[in-house]
């Protein structure tokens, strides 16, 4: 037989690329250091690489002052400082809306949607996408790829065409329409792979160290997840520069909502919010819930899962941050759950009919597994909460089309609409 | 690489004969597949076989890669 451990990393000199306040990337699991480059495995452990930062000093005004987009926090980020001025889609600033119908429907005091469906291509892949690209033409990459539950597909698609990259994005072929049609139209490549995620993510492993290209969550990873600190830094400022109480997360890989956290620890370490207890919650599907399962059995490691649910931008069945997300419920006081495909389009509904919000299958996950938390006692419903909707319901039409169609079909006459009307006892 | 072995376990002691330290990438202090690595026997997770005793006969293909998240 033959064995073929496939190339971790690869160093790419970094030394003429700027990077603004980070220094090195470090591994998360036994603390070693690597210059910074297109390196995303530990050479020693295989742990996941992480930028490190000397941020200095900080301010408020320094934040403020800046664009009206997530480059407003180009300080904390690993890229140059003129970044808002180069060729990119300026994602970020999406709305923080006071959600009172909802919190009304729930029981609950104060209730906060982050709704990043506001982002250029309608998710909040925009902000990781941004900044993994900068990082593949700091080190020189002229094609940019990914792996791709959908919407990371589309925008990376978009960003590149934007930069003025070429671009090969792979997602599974089973996708919604929505998301093979919005990643297909910028114009670059897209490969359809008869498999799941996890199957695409392999081959991507494969292609990233033999095609030389930027994997934005492969080889570039270390980068594009920090693009998910700005989804934390925003809701910290919308607050007026505090942290919630509670925040619910969904998971896929489990990047976000250790970003997130990430991004609260380095506001209170800067000085720029007060330190206060911050309870970060997961949300999964239950038809791929290895994080929620390892949650609830007490396990560290995540046991991957094949999965099956209608939330496919979820659908990562062996989730790499899954035991960072554990870490982070555990250390927050949060806790993670999961919700059946019927919660998360009854989920959907709700976030509809109360705030307006037309969330994709994602966003119907998390506000399903609020309502779950606070059913279980695990949520304080006095408390204020923030929910992130990540994803835009116009991207995952399937999924609702069976519970929302046409009241009533009538002919253009007057007559049978007040006989619909009479029936319906509409006035 | 090539290596002999009827398992996974027996294949990865063969690669520390050859290369030595490879093994401690590998697995962890307790021996177990560190959390961040995942293996392939031809084209399957090993998490779904047996694991570290996962048969690997004759022609059999192993892929060592890390774990990398993403969405």
């Amino acid at each position: 037989m033959t064995a073929s451990p496939d190339a971790a990393a690869t160093a790419a000199g970094a030394s003429s690329a700027s990077f603004g306040p980070a220094r090195n990337l470090t591994c998360r699991a036994c603390g070693a250091q690597f210059p910074l480059g297109d390196s995303y495995a530990c050479m020693e452990c295989f742990g996941p690489l992480e930028v490190g930062y000397d941020f200095g000093t900080v301010t408020h005004a320094d934040i403020e002052t800046g664009p009206h987009s997530m480059w407003r926090y180009a300080p904390l980020l690993p890229v140059p400082a003129d970044i808002a001025t180069r060729q990119n889609l300026s994602p970020g600033m999406t709305k923080l809306v006071k959600a009172d119908n909802l919190a009304a429907a729930l029981g609950m005091k104060t209730l906060w949607v982050k709704d990043d469906s506001g982002n250029p291509t309608h998710s909040f892949k925009d902000r990781v996408v941004a900044i993994a690209l900068s990082a593949a033409q700091e080190l020189g990459f002229t094609t940019v790829g990914c792996a791709s539950t959908g919407n990371l597909a589309g925008a990376v698609a978009a960003a590149a065409a934007r930069a003025g990259l070429k671009s090969c994005v792979i997602a599974p072929s089973n996708l919604e329409a929505g998301k093979l049609v919005t990643a297909a139209i910028y114009g670059g490549t897209l490969v359809a792979v008869d498999g799941n995620y996890d199957d695409v993510n392999r081959l991507c492993s494969e292609v990233a160290a033999d095609m030389g290209w930027g994997f934005v969550n492969v080889n570039l990873r270390p980068y594009y997840g920090e693009g998910s600190k700005t989804v934390g830094y925003e809701v910290a400022e919308q607050l007026g520069w505090r942290l919630p109480r509670q925040l619910v997360s969904p998971i896929a890989s489990g990047s976000l909502m250790t970003k997130v956290d990430k991004a609260f620890r380095e506001l209170v370490s800067l000085g720029l919010v007060d330190e206060a207890p911050a309870s970060i919650f997961g949300a999964q599907a239950t038809g791929c819930s290895p994080v929620s399962a390892a949650w609830a059995a007490g396990h560290d490691v995540v046991q991957p899962v094949r999965p099956d649910t209608i939330a496919k931008s979820l659908a990562i069945g062996n989730p790499a941050d899954g035991p960072y997300a554990i870490d982070v419920a555990r250390r927050t006081g949060g806790a993670i759950a999961d919700v059946s495909d019927d919660e998360i389009v009854a989920g959907i509904q709700l976030l509809a009919a109360t705030e307006g919000i037309f969330a994709e299958t994602a966003g119907g996950v998390t506000v399903a597994t609020l309502r779950k938390l606070l059913e279980a006692g695990s949520l304080d419903p006095d408390a204020e909460t923030v929910i992130l909707n990540t994803g835009d319901g116009l991207k995952t039409l399937d999924a609702v089309e069976p519970v929302a169609s046409p009241t009533v079909t009538i002919a253009p006459r007057y007559g049978e609409f007040r006989a619909f009307a009479e029936e319906k006892g509409l006035r | 690489m090539a290596a002999e072995g009827g398992s996974l376990t027996e294949v990865l002691d063969a690669l520390e004969v050859a290369h030595p330290g490879l093994k401690a990438r590998v697995l962890d202090d307790d021996g177990a597949i560190r959390r961040f690595v995942n293996v392939y026997v031809n084209d399957d997770d090993v998490r779904f076989a047996e694991g570290l005793a996962t048969a690997t006969p004759d022609g059999t293909s192993i892929s060592i890669i890390p774990a990398v998240a993403g969405g």
